[in-house]
């Protein structure tokens, strides 16, 4: 079972695409009435609402503007769908096979100016939320630092146990052996961060993104100071690179090199 | 009992030869087949589009030097280019320091020709043998970004289909994606009647010419249009679509390929956006 996550940031409205349909045949039947939930975080339970009904085959858009008027607005809200109506309140998230497909079962997040949007054909993947503490590595090149851009890095983090903690993400060049930038992020929280401080050039050594504290994914959105333009696109973690093979023992290894490599570069900082 | 002996069965055929065999024999074939040689690189079969409108950038890394960091390899990466029709324009070799990463404009590899096509990607370094030894390839499906000409804006899709390996020593590139028996539908889990035109388009990794056919829908999945075409081995099918109306809502293609999905940019009143479908 998959959840599905809605940034929220100043100048934008954002929507998330649900659809009641598998992406490939023969994977889940069709015939599934879903009840559409949207789930947050305090620091010891989930609060969790049925927002709708969704039919086999149908689609449904949920809004920025439709949310439950008790969702405190620094909270993330999370939407997943669940064949029978929840309880208001759960202790943990659901974690279940539950539309396991292959590809997942993705929904659209969308960010919207008055005139153009960008959009991420994603998941949260169920397989992730059991994950407790986990880290991050992001070896992407997708910070555009050009006058009259800005981006922001949207850290998405979500595990079944309820809470707001509290904790570090840092931004370096790797060739320039560089920390640029260390920001707090909360879990089970889409965490908005502004690059524009980050004080580098857009050489050929690329800004990668390092937790030792928790996981999640990371999505760079770049742009304009009139939003007119937008990218919206999330790094790959490490085992992308790899196919085949035992590409989880790989990136464990790979993630030790890398984390002891920044904590080595944030001591000598 | 069944398990055990699926289990045991299973690590029998596990192999890249039983992936090529029941491809060959269409006995239930995977939707990627293994290379047969581990140092094999694997790409993405990327999409470009270069014109009057359109630039293409890729980002290109060394993955190895990522990969194997206690290993810091140089990294000669080949950068194969076909047209529409799968020809191949150009192909380059560009090496990349440890850590490296390099912004390739893809116009600059293309010798004047213009259009749209595909491209991939293939490593090379000493380091690979690591990978090897964990029964892995290494696969380019890095980023790609698309902007208008002379803007300075680009906007990021990473690679979303394995497409083709390639030894470093040979010239020759396979593709990893064997016909299916039976067809194989996809339907983007999104909707698009949230712009007046969009553009849906398919790259063939096959090596055999791909029959398309791509049927759109309205809210309740009745037909409104539907398209056909064939495309050619590493070519590609730029389908434009016209929704003033927002009539068509949901897509559906039939192929005979697994997990044929398409680029999609959809254009709004002062950009586009592009995804993976």
């Amino acid at each position: 079972m998959n959840y599905y996550f809605m940034p929220r940031i100043e100048g934008l409205k954002c929507s998330v695409t649900l659809s009641n349909f598998p992406c490939v045949e023969g994977e889940r039947p069709w015939s599934l009435e879903q009840v559409l939930h949207v789930a947050w975080s305090d620091h010891s339970l989930w609060h969790v609402r049925a927002l709708d009904t969704v039919s086999p085959g149908k689609s449904v858009v949920c809004t920025c503007d439709e949310l439950p008027s008790e969702l405190p607005n620094d909270i993330s809200p999370f939407f997943f769908f669940h064949p029978k109506k929840l309880p208001s309140t759960l202790d943990r998230l659901i974690i279940s096979d539950l539309m396991l497909t292959s590809p997942n079962w993705r929904a659209n997040i969308q960010l919207s100016s008055p005139t153009t949007s960008a959009s991420y054909q994603g998941e949260y993947p169920g397989s992730m939320i059991g994950v407790e503490k986990g880290t991050l590595l992001s070896l992407g090149p997708l910070v555009q630092l050009k006058a009259e851009l800005t981006s922001k890095l949207i850290l998405v983090n979500l595990g079944a146990a309820p809470g707001n903690e509290v904790g570090h993400v840092r931004f370096a060049q790797m060739s320039k052996q560089k920390i640029l930038l260390e920001a707090t992020v909360r879990r089970n929280h889409c965490n908005i961060i502004d690059l524009s401080t980050l004080n580098c050039d857009e050489s050929d050594d690329p800004v990668c993104v390092f937790s030792n504290d928790l996981t999640g994914i990371p999505i760079f959105l770049t742009h304009d100071l009139r939003f007119t333009k937008m990218s919206l696109e999330h790094t790959h973690p490490p085992a992308e690179m790899l196919v085949f093979g035992d590409r989880g023992k790989f990136q464990k290894q790979m993630k030790g090199w890398w984390l002891s490599k920044i904590n080595k570069y944030a001591d000598n900082n | 009992m069944p398990t055990i002996i699926k289990k045991i069965l299973r690590q029998l055929y596990d192999k890249p030869f039983c992936d090529h065999l029941r491809a060959w024999l269409g006995i239930r074939p995977p939707f990627f087949i293994r290379p047969l040689r581990m140092l094999e690189s694997i790409s993405d079969l990327f999409l470009w589009r270069v014109d009057d409108t359109w630039e293409t950038q890729y980002e290109l890394m060394n993955l190895p030097s990522l990969l194997v960091p206690d290993k810091t390899a140089i990294d000669s990466v080949t950068i194969i280019i076909y047209d529409a029709r799968g020809n191949e324009i150009s192909r380059s070799i560009i090496k990349l320091n440890p850590f490296e990463s390099k912004k390739i404009l893809i116009r600059s590899l293309l010798k004047g020709v213009t259009g749209q096509g595909t491209f991939g990607c293939f490593h090379s370094a000493d380091s690979m043998d690591e990978i090897q030894k964990a029964g892995c390839y290494l696969v380019d499906r890095q980023y790609v970004s698309y902007s208008w000409k002379d803007d300075i804006f680009f906007n990021y899709a990473h690679g979303n289909i394995y497409g083709l390996s390639k030894l470093a020593t040979e010239n020759k590139t396979r593709s990893l994606v064997p016909m299916q028996r039976n067809t194989q539908v996809y339907r983007p889990q999104l909707r698009f009647d949230d712009c007046d035109k969009f553009e849906l388009i398919y790259s063939n990794p096959a090596k055999e010419p791909l029959k398309l056919l791509v049927r759109l829908f309205d809210d309740n999945w009745n037909e409104i249009e539907r398209r056909s075409s064939i495309i050619p081995p590493r070519g590609l099918e730029v389908l434009k679509f016209d929704n003033s109306s927002r009539e068509l809502v949901l897509v559906e293609n039939q192929s005979q390929i697994g997990l044929c999905r398409p680029v999609i940019f959809k254009f709004y009143e002062s950009f586009f956006d592009v995804l993976h479908g």
